[in-house]
């Protein structure tokens, strides 16, 4: 292998894991993760996707970068195809449980169980803005959802985290002052 | 964020690190084969699709050609006109009309008009022997136009006589009254003509391949006397039983030739060129077989040279579980006629290991319409083929009664079921 097929197999050794992770956060489900990142690898590198001309993390953070919209409209292109299964599958599977801390912010056991209980859309906000860092925009923009929906879909889906979790104030506090830069409309 | 990290971003980013755990790289470094072939697979099928725009076949389809109003009877008395397509104007009463160009055979139209001035009797017979793609316009309908020395002295238009698809070999008729003859003879009044002999042209508008055109006959002898017209006796069931004597003798003829020319090359087991197709019907393959393939849409692109490549591709599934096993880079499609392969490209070695599970590899398939066995020297004659895809995968590794791999096994061929392929 010296093309793309090593550039493959390099990008799953270097950040194979952080991958699934990042999956795993938006599916809730370790093995669902894997597969969406075996999609994504395919479906990248599919389409010849050049690394060229890539930012000043390198050519692998810049392939990273195509590999997780990948992951994100994989998931959401298949989560009504899911939804159905997803609807029945803990009689057949538990979920998997993670190990939990005591010094953990979030329990994240609960957190992992609370999660679950977002709508697609809504966990795909959530996970791109607290755990990627995103911006509103760039959430919209990944979407394709005006911002305000993107703002909709944060609120609501903290409030979901909330009534599992408890009061998040930071979290809260940090959505608050974006709430406050753009008018939340409630069109549907 | 950096400084005033939310506990939210804490407990995801903890979260992810804890589900990927130590060994996800390992597993998904197992699968780096797997995701090469499959891209493999896909850059293929990619390059497959390019160029697709010269000639899109797909499954043969005939349409039925509906009958509007009035059921079919038998015929009126007409004759038959060879017909030409235009998408010239249809002339209006008093215009002066020029008959289209050079006949072609493929659609014959007649047009009879039968009766008095006021109510004639319409007959239609439209026979279309070799002309693909046509359908009448339902809204435009039929002229028919009466030209005395050539000028249209009359004329009766008659929407939605027939509508719909009318494939080759078929022939629609229709006979009954849709309205009176308006007629433009000077020093005669409206609706009735001198006798005399004139002519009697049918204009149908109609689609061939989607692009608007007028099928116009060259015109047949309307005798008109005392006031009532008539036209020349026309067999239309002999002229039915014609185009498509016709057409079967040709497609017979075809085949022996076909036939006579892979008849000593079935010594090899399908999709040899010669050899039988398996005893195989529409229906999905038995529940049995670890592996099943279905194809989808059958292209047929057309070269520089005239000739056409066949592309497809295939959705290669398990039945149960995931089977492990080298899957060529691009399967078969082999072209049959009355049960033997007539056309068929040779395998290619290559291959990938590729884990085939119940989600599909998409396999692309590759076929050719030259007819086998003649050194790509004669191309299929035009016609309807039944397309097979064939994929032969080797070492599968099938999962055991307890769940278990056991030891890659014999070559499995796989075949989908039939596909009708119209050749033009």
């Amino acid at each position: 292998m010296a093309g793309w097929d090593a550039e493959l197999a390099d990008l799953v050794r270097d950040r194979g894991a952080a991958l699934v992770g990042y999956a795993y956060l938006l599916c809730g489900d370790r093995r669902e993760a894997e597969d969406l990142v075996q999609d994504a690898l395919v479906k990248t590198f599919a389409r010849g996707r050049r690394t060229r001309g890539a930012d000043a993390d390198g050519p692998a953070r810049n392939l990273e970068g195509y590999v997780r919209r990948a992951v994100l409209t994989t998931y959401l292109d298949g989560f009504r195809r899911r939804r159905r299964w997803a609807a029945l599958r803990h009689l057949a599977v538990e979920p998997e449980g993670v190990v939990a801390h005591e010094d953990d912010a979030v329990d994240r056991e609960d957190l992992a169980v609370a999660l679950r209980t977002l709508p697609p859309r809504e966990r795909a906000c959530v996970v791109l803005r607290f755990y990627e860092d995103w911006t509103v925009a760039q959430i919209a923009d990944a979407l394709s959802l005006s911002q305000g929906s993107v703002k909709r879909y944060l609120s609501d889906g903290v409030h979901r985290l909330e009534d599992s979790l408890g009061l998040l104030p930071r979290s809260r506090a940090e959505l608050d002052g974006e709430e406050l830069a753009i008018e939340v409309r409630r069109t549907r | 964020m950096n400084e005033d990290r939310s506990e939210l971003h804490e407990g995801l980013t903890r979260l992810a690190d804890l589900a990927s755990g130590d060994s996800t790289t390992t597993r998904l470094l197992e699968h780096v084969p797997s995701m090469v072939a499959r891209v493999r697979h896909r850059r293929a099928r990619r390059r497959a699709g390019t160029g697709l725009a010269a000639v899109g076949v797909a499954a043969a389809t005939v349409g039925a050609f509906t009958l509007l109003g009035t059921p079919p009877t038998p015929i009126a008395p007409a004759s038959q006109t060879q017909t030409s397509t235009s998408t010239s104007a249809v002339p209006t009463c008093g215009a002066p009309f020029e008959a289209a160009g050079a006949a072609p055979d493929d659609v014959a139209v007649s047009v009879g008009l039968d009766g008095a001035f006021a109510r004639p009797t319409l007959s239609v017979t439209i026979v279309n022997q070799k002309l693909e793609g046509l359908a009448v316009d339902s809204a435009a309908g039929l002229t028919v136009l009466v030209v005395d020395d050539g000028v249209v002295v009359g004329e009766l238009r008659a929407p939605a006589v027939v509508s719909g698809e009318l494939g080759t070999n078929q022939v629609s008729q229709y006979v009954g009254s849709r309205g009176a003859l308006q007629t433009c003879v000077p020093g005669t009044p409206n609706g009735q003509l001198p006798d005399g002999t004139y002519t009697v042209v049918g204009l149908v508008q109609a689609t061939v391949q989607d692009a608007p055109t007028t099928l116009g006959g060259t015109g047949l002898p309307l005798v008109v006397s005392q006031g009532s017209m008539s036209t020349p006796a026309f067999d239309a069931a002999a002229a039915q039983a014609s185009a498509r004597a016709s057409a079967a003798a040709q497609d017979l003829a075809a085949q022996r030739a076909m036939l006579a020319t892979i008849q000593d090359l079935a010594t090899e087991p399908f999709p040899a060129c010669g050899s039988l197709v398996p005893g195989r019907s529409p229906t999905p393959p038995p529940t049995s077989s670890p592996l099943t393939l279905a194809l989808g849409d059958v292209l047929l692109t057309a070269q520089t040279d005239g000739a056409q490549t066949v592309t497809g591709s295939g959705l290669l599934q398990a039945t149960t579980g995931t089977v492990p096993a080298d899957v060529p880079t691009t399967g078969v499609i082999a072209l049959t006629k009355v049960g033997s392969v007539v056309a068929v490209v040779a395998p290619t070695s290559a291959t990938d290991r590729v884990e085939i599970g119940r989600t599909g590899l998409d396999v692309p398939l590759e076929g050719t319409t030259l007819l086998c066995g003649s050194d790509g020297a004669t191309r299929l004659p035009s016609g309807v083929y039944q397309a097979y895809a064939v994929v032969t995968v080797t070492n599968p590794v099938l999962p055991t009664a307890d769940g278990s791999m056991g030891a890659p096994g014999d070559p499995i061929t796989v075949v989908s079921a039939p596909v009708d392929v119209r050749i033009p």
